[in-house]
């Protein structure tokens, strides 16, 4: 019994789903640095910066200020399949 | 955001459960200055440099007690102490902050990492403990090589349970980015 908890892979983490965003590009077109943006929804600027580099899925609740501070809808900026280019 | 300027007259409170303070929270997350630590590379080095030293105290608990073994325990502790606090930087002190001066992203981390840390301290403990008690038997050959008190195995396992969740954070966080 004991045993079967450390059958547990110790630094596992799970893998999850891609999520695919067009937030820097959409922040650069607005002319927002990472900190300004993270400001507006009021996260870290880091947590943007992995946001932005798909290091991070953000909440429902975080793309929904994201996609109101960008202006944008949250489809615009969110996908599980990756965008066409120049879209 | 929590993770704004307070002001400077803002009186710090200080978060009794975590051990920090809001001041010292807040200036690690809005520290925008580039720093190697930041990297994981060198984070994970810093990783592996206090698993050596910890491992060491809870080793040198077998060797008999010399005035040398005396001085080697305070370097150790000594180590474990810059090293902890170099971590604690190169995390941004996630690791100990509490939910209030975090943002999802850092709590989620943050609480991932005390969850893998929770487990190897049990994996770690029950291993140290488990030798300890074959090493003390009285009729057991190598009972000679018990340690005559367990303080730096105390030592050590308290500063390993303080420790691990940094230590986590800072082997899995990516390299961190310029803020532009």
């Amino acid at each position: 019994m004991l045993l079967s908890i450390y059958a547990i892979p110790i630094m596992s983490r799970q893998k999850e789903d891609p999520v695919f965003n067009r937030v820097e590009e959409l922040r650069v077109a607005k002319g927002l640095t990472r900190q300004q943006l993270a400001d507006a929804v009021g996260v870290h600027y880091q947590t943007v910066g992995y946001l932005e580099r798909g290091e991070y899925s953000p909440s429902l609740v975080l793309a929904l200020k994201i996609a109101a501070a960008l202006e944008a809808e949250v489809p615009e900026l969110f996908s599980i399949k990756p965008f066409k280019k120049g879209k | 955001m929590t993770t704004g300027d307070t002001g400077a007259k803002r009186r710090s409170k200080f978060f009794w459960f975590e051990g920090v303070t809001e001041a010292e929270v807040l200036s690690s997350l809005n520290d925008t200055r580039p720093s190697r630590l930041r990297q994981q590379g060198p984070r994970r080095t810093l990783v592996i440099a206090m698993a050596i030293v910890l491992a060491a105290m809870a080793l040198i608990a077998f060797v008999t007690e010399t005035k040398l073994t005396t001085y080697l325990e305070f370097g150790l502790i000594a180590a474990a102490l810059v090293l902890y606090t170099l971590l604690r930087k190169a995390v941004r002190k996630i690791s100990d902050a509490p939910d209030e001066l975090l943002d999802e992203r850092q709590i989620a981390v943050r609480d991932a990492a005390h969850t893998v840390a929770y487990r190897v301290l049990a994996l770690v403990g029950s291993v140290t403990l488990v030798l300890h008690l074959v090493l003390r038997h009285p009729h057991d050959v190598i009972a000679a090589a018990a340690p005559a008190d367990g303080t730096m195995l105390l030592i050590g396992f308290v500063m390993s349970a303080a420790f691990l969740p940094a230590l986590v954070l800072a082997w899995n966080l990516p390299s961190e980015q310029p803020e532009a």
